[in-house]
């Protein structure tokens, strides 16, 4: 199926987001709360990357694998972040939502239009 | 049995297998093209070496500054009368009219607070021309600290030789001196021959009853280094130490784990007592943290490592946009023997695995040759500048995270390309 123009815009502006993202996974910040935390997230987002590139050539996989690894990024970042020996304060971000709701309503319209397999 | 073999075979051995052919693969096609190799690792190694080394440099001013606030003392609040950081609209002329701390204030502090809970000491601090003499030698640009006892308490002392002043000798006010290393070396060649001979000053003897350890430069200047430490009561025979020159000043440190708010209102109500100071009238002293050092500059290496960023993630980036388009070049050259190796039963995935290891491979290379020229370049530099800079672990990891994101993000879209090509496309192609 030839890819929508919705999905080309879905995904250049999640690939410029996640090249937004990439410095400041490094961030001393980051570094901070743990050594292998930028690694962490350095896997996240090349697994996202990818997950882009499924749903560029129009897979079911791309945007599965983007939305978990959305969910699971958000997972991550409350438990490190916003987390004190007493309680776990779940938080979502603007940036979560945005790209969860884009995500979904992707899903929504093109997700049986997209096909199986790698 | 034969079941669990089979899941060991195909789940564990296959993609070991998979992946061990794909690294063979890859690695002679990067020995077939070493120069294209070479050419499209030089982005990655001019990213890395850039990126590293400002993060590197950054580390090693926050240790000198985390140093050098240690050596101020640390989460010691200084009550004084200026304040260090001035506002805008600062209104310089009503701290003019502040009285400078003064040794009864210190007295009064000291009843005032529980003697358990926090050190409290006085101190002038004079940079003299006076030369101190011992036989021909003297030294004439020097620091001398006028101390009450306490002060070791907020400033580690370190001694080569001999010890601290005694209780006794802070009250009576002896004339016993503590040399800086500099100052015991130019006097005595040896420092350790400086202990129990007299120096003299002003035409007065003093007896040296220690000599401190060499501490070295730090940002500050507040190195003892240059400095001679007496007793308060002694100096104060001598120099006149209330006027603003001699800037004098109190140093509360906390001795138990005390919330810093709450220290600072329990000075400040002590001081506006001391001070009389009416309900409606401002504080005429400052309460300077040198904790607050420490946090002002975290923003600054903030601003640095972003510009660290933007110097080598520009080059990053070209860099994996040249392995991309490397990729591109050597998934285009071997069109046909992907076609051959799938007719013969090659998975998607391992024609996949093959450029992205490829990928990877040179990024990483690339990575590594940066590391090194990072590693030189600090080894070359390190003589000539006073910071002291090290290649930390935290960097060595995030040189080679870089290089393995930038290698799997830029030889991803190339080795997916070549495993979706169709092998009877592929083998048609010349």
């Amino acid at each position: 199926m030839k890819r929508p123009l919705i999905i080309t815009l879905f995904c250049v502006a999640a690939w410029l987001w996640l090249f937004i993202m990439f410095p400041s996974i490094f961030s001393p910040e980051t570094k901070k709360i743990s050594l292998l935390l930028p690694s962490l997230y350095g896997i996240i987002i090349a697994l996202q990357f990818i997950g882009l590139v499924g749903i560029w050539h129009m897979k079911k996989w791309g945007l599965e694998w983007f939305i978990i690894l959305l969910f699971i990024k958000n997972l991550i970042d409350n438990f490190v972040t916003n987390n004190s020996e007493a309680s776990v304060n779940f938080e979502l971000p603007l940036s979560f939502i945005v790209w969860l709701v884009s995500s979904i309503l992707i899903a929504a319209f093109f997700y049986k239009k997209m096909s199986k397999g790698f | 049995m034969k079941k669990i073999t089979g899941f060991i075979a195909s789940k564990v051995v296959t993609p070991i297998w998979l992946i061990k052919e794909s690294f063979l693969l890859a690695k002679s096609a990067l020995l077939n093209n070493k120069l294209r190799s070479f050419l499209s690792l030089l982005g990655v190694t001019i990213g890395i070496f850039s990126v590293i080394l400002v993060f590197t440099f950054i580390d090693g001013l926050e240790r000198s500054i985390k140093e050098s606030v240690e050596s101020i003392g640390g989460k010691v609040v200084y009550i004084q009368k200026w304040p260090w950081a001035f506002g805008e609209d600062y209104p310089w002329w009503k701290y003019l009219e502040r009285p400078v701390p003064k040794y009864a204030e210190w007295n009064d502090l000291k009843k005032q607070l529980p003697s358990d809970e926090y050190a409290v000491a006085y101190s002038v601090n004079i940079f003299s021309q006076k030369p101190i003499k011992y036989n021909k030698n003297s030294v004439s640009d020097y620091r001398i600290i006028g101390c009450t006892y306490d002060f070791s308490l907020l400033k580690k002392v370190n001694f080569l030789s001999g010890r601290y002043f005694l209780d006794g000798e802070f009250n009576q006010g002896k004339n016993v001196v503590i040399l800086g290393y500099s100052i015991a070396k130019t006097l005595f060649d040896n420092p350790k021959y400086a202990l129990n001979n007299d120096v003299s000053l002003n035409g007065r003897k003093l007896k040296v009853i220690g000599v401190m350890t060499k501490e070295g430069k730090n940002i500050f200047s507040s190195s003892l280094d240059e400095c001679i430490l007496m007793p308060y009561l002694f100096i104060a025979k001598f120099f006149s130490v209330k006027e603003e020159g001699a800037n004098p000043y109190i140093a509360v440190k906390p001795l138990v784990d005390i919330e810093e708010s709450k220290m600072l209102s329990t000075l400040e109500i002590q001081m506006r007592k001391i001070r009389r100071l009416k309900p409606n009238e401002e504080n005429d002293f400052a309460l300077n943290q040198s904790s607050l050092i420490e946090k002002n500059t975290g923003s600054m290496f903030s601003v640095l490592s972003i510009a660290g960023w933007i110097i080598g993630g520009f080059s990053i980036l070209v860099s994996a946009f040249g392995i991309a388009n490397i990729m591109f070049v050597s998934v285009k050259e071997r069109v046909p023997l992907i076609g051959v190796q799938k007719a013969l039963g090659a998975t998607k995935v391992f024609i996949l695995l093959q450029f992205l290891i490829e990928a990877i491979i040179l990024s990483l290379l690339g990575g590594m040759i940066g590391l090194l020229i990072t590693w030189l370049a600090i080894w070359l530099l390190q003589p000539y500048i006073d910071l002291s800079i090290k290649l930390s672990a935290t960097n060595i990891l995030l040189a080679i995270n870089i290089s393995l994101l930038t290698g799997i993000i830029s030889g991803f879209i190339p080795a997916y390309s070549a495993a979706q090509l169709d092998p009877v496309e592929s083998m048609r192609a010349s």
